[in-house]
């Protein structure tokens, strides 16, 4: 029984069913009961508490920078308990391809939403692609399978590095440091590195001072090894961050013996990087949890979270809904959700039945009164869907006026089982340590506590990693858990790789599947994941057009605002469970650092793409922000 | 000498460095001449530059970019004079450029900062008449191309 809120209950064959007796079972005014409740203090309370007191100051960080896209976020500190008392995030720009979609061709879906962002729309043409196939009800052949796994594995090896040297590192270098924290630096300057061995730092400050932005050598270091990911990504994808081979069955690029040998050449690099990476956020952590134990409570938050899985298994992997929860098992990534803690399912279809988007707080038109006609009161199992949920959803945008007690926001607020919780690459290492069901591998092991890596041998010698689930969740983590993130991914690339070498030599070199596009009616849904988590997109389709288009990404869960029982989102939450550790000497020379390396550890990535809303729902006007034309 | 078109695409007169550069793919040029789409991240331009250091002695950008207070139409052609940069802004476009930013200033400080620009470079930018979407520029933008390559075989005459 894996929901607590969401009136759904399961049979003895595990089926879902609608418990009775509920009048009007999916009203956001039934009571729930949340994990890790945190809540605002009210709006009128904090402007009284701002007016009377100069110690109460308001936080506003617009735009919040090194991240992608448009985020604001404000806060009221009160600098003298050193404490946040009100956080509200904003992602201030209108993000329109669900309407841009209707009426059109699904398999434009591909290209147009790749779209959504300038870091990683390949992973959106993936889920699009997931989701026709869905809806068409055909599969790509195996080496397919395998080669779209490698793409998304080369697509978070630049990812991965991206964020935690150029955007969040640079909140762990000297020059923050030492601006933020004097105190910190000088204790910097005189630790040993316990990572020595691994990353060749003798002192956490020598570490430090290498992640300094644009002159250290971990910085210059990574925006190298961004470029040998895209250049891997390129050879099979064409192009980056908007590949033009995956298409709906596969990929339409032809796989040899050469082009994988050009992918393994670039792959093998991350292997030696990868384990002086973990030592780097290892020490990183360590450090600051030793300087002061209040660092484990920054970015504290409950332990809630989503991840649908990633990485599909040639074998078991048909695209149908019906078989989802099968074939979500055997990914490489471990589909779950995880609240207050406990593992409670890695179904893909109850992570699909939990999942609901509310706008209380947004700037959009409510399109459910919650218990009208739905238009899937079910999904294709026959299991009950909320009002609530993508497939019954209409994007309505409405803008309007910020204001705090109303709308404030384009984010919407998903929730799974009505719970707050957050997406990250570090949810699918924590579901894959906890669920124990990754397939036999010669680099990987699920411990049920812990996620095992042994990494080949190169420059550097073969190498046993262990990311173990954390007792605290926070700022640190996050990190931490991102950096073994990408050990993770490399090893499943080689996985992989090694698969797809086999099937070449075998002469299975079939990549794509022929389709014809269905005129019935029917929905799909992509469940994949971004480099930052959890990504899906549902569709609804008729007569060979989109009808509904609907996108979840990590990003619109994290940075979502507070919901139909107000409930802030993952940031806010993140924020108001925040001590001031700061050093400064008064108010004028604080610089909230605390609260940016909060905001910056979930790899905040907003749609980086401005519409011009023009009225009726229309969408007029489009600004990609790409990083397109790096061809391979 | 390097000629290169700066900008997103699609988006008429603001993908005018693609669409003059497109139509310049169609001139006769001297063998000196390379023509380069560079409208990609910057960081990835730079990397490019990078490939080859020292190839190009001088680099002519053009791009379609809105500046305030300028007439729609107006052409700026100007020597860019290398100006003393503040890491942070620096670091902000690479931040940017790393997550999908295209632009000339963005791609301007970049390379400027890590030193990937020959000693002479030269801006052609045009402000835009229309913005909206389009692969073509607007019908006015059009009709002046003779004298838009004119400009850039002065530029290239002049080298």
């Amino acid at each position: 029984m894996c929901f607590k809120n969401l009136p759904i209950e399961f049979d003895g064959q595990g089926k879902a069913f609608l418990k009775g007796g509920i009048r009007d079972p999916y009203s956001t005014k039934n009571v729930i009961t949340s994990v890790g409740e945190v809540e605002q203090m009210p709006y009128e309370t904090v402007r009284e508490l701002l007016n009377r007191n100069g110690y109460i100051k308001d936080v506003d960080f617009d735009p919040v920078t090194r991240v992608a896209g448009a985020l604001a976020f404000h806060g009221v500190a009160n600098l003298e308990d050193r404490k946040f008392i009100e956080a509200r995030s904003m992602a201030t720009l209108f993000r329109g391809y669900e309407i841009i979609m209707c009426g059109r061709d699904p398999r434009d879906a591909i290209f147009i939403t790749s779209r959504a962002c300038g870091v990683c729309g390949g992973v959106h043409s993936a889920t699009a692609a997931l989701g026709i196939e869905m809806a068409f009800g055909i599969k790509p052949p195996p080496l397919g399978i395998i080669v779209r796994n490698l793409l998304l594995s080369l697509e978070f090896l630049y990812d991965h590095p991206l964020h935690l040297f150029l955007l969040a590192g640079p909140d762990y270098s000297e020059l923050i440091v030492k601006a933020t924290t004097p105190s910190l630096w000088e204790k910097a300057v005189k630790t040993a590195a316990p990572g020595a061995a691994m990353h060749g730092y003798a002192t956490m400050g020598e570490l430090m001072r290498d992640m300094n932005p644009l002159s250290g050598n971990l910085y210059l270091e990574a925006l190298h090894m961004t470029r040998v990911a895209r250049e891997a990504y390129v050879v099979i994808g064409g192009k980056y961050p908007h590949p033009e081979t995956l298409v709906p069955g596969g990929v339409s690029t032809t796989i040899t013996l050469q082009v994988f040998n050009e992918v393994y050449v670039r792959l093998q690099q991350f292997f030696d990087y990868s384990k002086k990476v973990v030592a780097i956020w290892d020490d990183i952590t360590e450090f600051f949890y030793d300087a002061n134990p209040d660092y484990r409570k920054v970015g504290m938050r409950a332990k809630n979270m989503v991840d649908l899985g990633i990485w599909d298994d040639p074998d078991t992997y048909d695209a149908t809904y019906e078989n989802c929860a099968e074939w979500g098992d055997k990914r490489w990534a471990t589909p779950g959700a995880i609240i207050g803690g406990e593992l409670v399912t890695t179904s893909l279809q109850n992570l699909n039945l939990g999942i609901e988007e509310f706008i209380d707080h947004s700037f959009y038109e409510q399109w459910s009164n919650g218990n009208g006609d739905l238009k899937y009161p079910t999904d294709p199992s026959g299991s009950p869907l909320s009002p609530y949920h993508p497939w019954n959803k209409t994007t309505l945008p409405r803008p309007q006026g910020q204001n705090w007690k109303e709308k404030y926001t384009w984010a919407t607020s998903p929730r799974w089982d009505r719970q707050v919780f957050e997406a990250g690459a570090y949810v699918r290492v924590w579901n894959t340590a906890a669920a124990k069901k990754i397939r036999p591998n010669q680099f990987l092991e699920s411990t049920g506590t812990s996620l095992k890596m042994r990494l080949p041998k190169g420059a550097m010698p073969e190498t046993d990693l262990e990311w173990k689930i954390p007792n605290d969740w926070n700022t640190f983590e996050r990190n931490r858990a991102r950096a073994y993130a990408l050990p993770y991914t490399a090893l499943v690339a080689m996985n992989d790789w090694l698969r797809g070498l086999d099937m070449l030599k075998k002469g299975h070199t079939e990549v794509s599947t022929p389709y014809e596009i269905p005129k019935s009616n029917r929905v799909g849904v992509g469940f994949w994941g971004a480099g930052r988590g959890f990504l899906s997109h549902h569709m609804e389709l008729d007569k060979g057009l989109v009808t509904n288009y609907q996108i979840i990404t990590p990003s619109t869960i994290n940075a979502s605002p507070q919901d139909a029982w107000h409930k802030p989102g993952p940031y806010e939450e993140a924020v108001l469970n925040t001590p001031i550790l700061e050093e400064f000497d008064k108010a004028e020379n604080y610089k909230g650092i605390d609260l940016l390396r909060t905001l910056r550890s979930f790899d905040p990535c907003m749609p980086c793409t401005t519409h011009i809303y023009a009225g009726e729902h229309k969408v007029v006007r489009e600004i990609n922000t790409c990083a397109c034309g790096v061809d391979g | 000498m390097l000629i290169a078109g700066v900008g997103h695409p699609n988006l008429k007169d603001l993908s005018f460095g693609q669409i003059l550069l497109a139509h310049l793919e169609n001139e006769t040029w001297p063998p000196i001449v390379d023509l380069e789409n560079l409208s990609f991240g910057a960081v990835a331009v730079l990397q490019w530059f990078q490939d080859s250091p020292g190839k190009y002695d001088k680099v002519l950008f053009i791009t379609g970019v809105e500046r305030e207070g300028r007439e729609p139409g107006t052409v700026n052609f100007y020597k860019y004079d290398f100006p003393l940069l503040d890491d942070e802004v620096v670091q902000a476009c690479v931040a940017e450029s790393v997550t999908g930013i295209i632009g000339l200033d963005n791609l301007l400080s970049i390379l400027h900062y890590f030193k990937a620009l020959p000693p002479d470079v030269e801006i052609f930018e045009l402000e835009p008449v229309d913005t909206n979407i389009g692969f073509e520029c607007s019908p006015e933008i059009e009709a002046r191309f003779p004298e838009f390559v004119q400009i850039v075989r002065d530029s290239v005459t002049a080298f």
